[in-house]
């Protein structure tokens, strides 16, 4: 038996250099095997047929590495969805806190009101199109073009905001403040602006979060494996 | 023996029907599907865990990990809502397929 316990995990160990790492996956594995190798000893099968012909069934690993790639599109393609979750997330925060604000403070023009709402539900809706993006983004086939496509936008979001973050105090805000006679005009309209930065950072952020599942959603459409 | 293409084609919709039954899990599947088809289905058993995390992916099946009493470990894999939508699809895109196959059959040989 720990003759054998030794032989699994030099298989595992053979498997994981052939490139299927996550122990999840070699956890369900082994546990596959040990269950063929107890119906194959039970039947009376000596411990090294058994372990040979249940490793043999099992496949070879750079097989099932492929195949397994095909589930995560490989481990690129999540960069698209972690820069799209980062977009979402130093996206949302402000225009939350700022919805009852713009719906309630009576002194913002009805202009600003409108627009900055606009925004807020913009992003709201970007964060929220996790779950139907799908539908309307377009789909790339190619995987290469859609992951730098994914981080191309989801990095554009980030870097956006930085240099937005950036032109705010040093352009944005004294081309607005010039006129000290504008009352809280000013102020709206930095208001509005900033919301739309922030909205176009969640948009990207939902592209890139998206793609990669929009390309997966048509290829399980149009393909029975 | 069924060519893999066709097995790997079966696959999803296997899957789904079994699990339609009660939750089981990957080294079961294989042996239940061999069983059923007279060892005419077979995968290489490796190849079924791909397809098992690719679904899950879909959001169509959902697993855990259970303890067994010999201190092992099994996973189990179980129906979602959107797992029988997926069935009741894949059932009726199967059965039209075995309805243009029979019937054009039912012609040659009648």
């Amino acid at each position: 038996m720990r003759d054998l316990n030794a032989k699994i995990a030099e298989w595992r160990a053979r498997m994981a250099a052939g490139g299927i790492k996550a122990p999840a996956v070699l956890d369900e594995l082994e546990s596959h095997l040990r269950e063929e190798l107890e119906r194959q000893t039970r039947s009376g099968v000596d411990e090294q047929k058994a372990f040979e012909f249940a490793t043999q069934k099992m496949g070879d690993s750079d097989l099932l590495k492929m195949e397994f790639a095909k589930v995560t599109g490989g481990k690129e393609a999540r960069l698209g969805k972690v820069l799209g979750i980062a977009c979402c997330l130093v996206a949302l925060p402000l225009p939350v806190l700022a919805l009852s604000t713009f719906l309630t403070i009576r002194e913002l023009p009805a202009g600003e009101r409108v627009l900055s709402l606009a925004a807020i539900l913009l992003t709201l809706l970007s964060v929220a199109s996790w779950r139907f993006s799908h539908r309307f983004l377009p789909v790339i086939r190619n995987r290469r073009a859609r992951l730098t496509t994914a981080v191309a936008c989801g990095l554009a979001g980030l870097v956006w905001l930085y240099v937005f973050g950036a032109m705010l105090p040093s352009v944005i805000v004294p081309h607005l403040f010039t006129d000290s006679a504008g009352g809280f005009q000013p102020a709206f309209i930095m208001g509005t602006i900033v919301l739309w930065a922030l909205a176009l950072t969640a948009v990207l952020g939902a592209v890139a979060y998206g793609l990669e599942g929009a390309a997966r959603h048509h290829a399980k459409e149009n393909a029975y494996v | 023996m069924i060519p893999k293409e066709l097995v790997a084609a079966s696959a999803e919709a296997l899957i789904l029907s079994l699990l339609s039954k009660g939750e089981s899990y990957g080294y079961a599947i294989i042996q239940e599907v061999r069983a059923r088809s007279d060892n005419h289905l077979q995968w290489t058993d490796g190849m079924l865990y791909p397809v098992l995390h690719r679904m899950e992916n879909n959001g169509w099946i959902k697993s855990r990990w259970v303890k067994m009493e010999n201190g092992r470990k099994r996973k189990y894999y179980s129906l979602k809502e959107d797992g029988k939508n997926a069935l009741d699809e894949q059932r009726t895109q199967w059965l039209k397929v075995h309805g243009v196959l029979t019937q054009l059959w039912g012609e040659k040989y009648a």
